[in-house]
């Protein structure tokens, strides 16, 4: 090795500085634009004695935070959503869960979030998450059961 | 007496008197032979005149000359083999350039490694206990219900943050 090495690393050297700076601005472009929401129903109910299978990665968190004795998955989404626009997923007992992805707000992304059942607004909040971020909304009555909704941004 | 064979003081005699070393009888004895001796008068004005430029030239040379360089001078007349003083660097300054040769470039080394050290102190103050939070994975800005009771939720030790709606109406 020698001046043709040192000749070969100094022509790409620039051309790697390029698709470094190309590859930090293609994540921020891709955040800001669009959001990956993941969305899962569960019901809960402290009668029963079982945890969905389907919920394996997330069963340490269910049981830390619930004490409830029943887990059951009841659907999952995955939705895409362009800024400013929204997206529904049906719940049980005619409730309707409203995501809107509002965009990239200091590197999280913000969303509004409505849970509506027949006229009334159950829920609306706005919150921001961070990439991967997520929470929950308990959705409880005077029954024994209960809706968890795990809601999961990605972007 | 210290006198001469011819009966005369010594010279060194009449030079004492002339110094006030001279008491009592001994005084007396040269002040009497001053008187009625112009040799020996005129040995102790010689004296006198020697004396005054003596002292003056030692005032001159105390006030105006470099006592250290006096000391070296004295140092060489009592000891000649050592020789002059050189005029070069001192005992420190020779010191200084064994123990730091190269001064010039370290003093900028130094400086550089303690910026190093200072801004490796920030980075691990700051990101240590006192360090900055962690930033949550979910922030609520605003929330509004109808028709239901609202709690919100947050466990620390797993960041998590669950909005809890209690419906008024039954299943």
């Amino acid at each position: 090795m020698g001046r043709p090495f040192r000749r070969a690393t100094v022509s790409t050297l620039p051309v790697l500085l390029a698709l470094g700076f190309s590859l930090v601005f293609a994540v921020n472009a891709s955040g800001a634009s669009r959001a990956n929401v993941s969305v899962r129903v569960i019901e809960a109910s402290s009668s029963g004695d079982r945890i969905d299978p389907k919920l394996s990665d997330i069963k340490a968190k269910l049981s830390a935070q619930f004490r409830f004795s029943s887990y059951v998955l009841k659907s999952s989404r995955r939705l895409s959503l362009a800024q400013g626009s929204a997206q529904t997923v049906a719940l049980p007992e005619s409730r309707v869960l409203d995501i809107t992805y509002l965009g990239d707000k200091g590197g999280r992304a913000e969303f509004r979030v409505k849970i509506m059942r027949g006229n009334a607004v159950t829920l609306n909040t706005k919150l921001t998450l961070k990439n991967g971020g997520e929470f929950l909304t308990v959705v409880s009555s005077k029954g024994p059961k209960s809706l968890i909704l795990t809601i999961k941004a990605s972007f | 007496m210290g006198n001469r064979e011819d009966g005369h003081p010594s010279r060194e005699l009449i030079e004492r008197y002339h110094d006030g070393e001279l008491e009592g009888a001994a005084r007396a004895e040269v002040e009497g032979h001053l008187e009625g001796c112009p040799e020996c008068t005129s040995c102790l004005e010689e004296a006198a005149v020697i004396g005054e430029a003596l002292r003056t030239g030692i005032d001159h040379a105390v006030g105006s000359e470099d006592l250290d360089r006096l000391w070296g001078g004295i140092a060489y007349s009592v000891e000649p083999g050592r020789g002059v003083v050189p005029a070069g660097p001192g005992l420190f300054d020779r010191l200084r350039d064994a123990l730091m040769p190269g001064g010039r470039l370290l003093r900028p080394a130094l400086a550089a490694a303690a910026a190093v050290i200072l801004c490796v102190a920030i980075l691990l103050r700051t990101g240590g206990e006192d360090g900055p939070v962690p930033e949550r994975q979910c922030i609520v800005e605003s929330i509004d219900t109808e028709e239901a009771t609202l709690v919100l939720l947050h466990a620390e030790a797993t960041d998590t943050t669950i909005l809890w709606l209690i419906e008024e109406e039954v299943i």
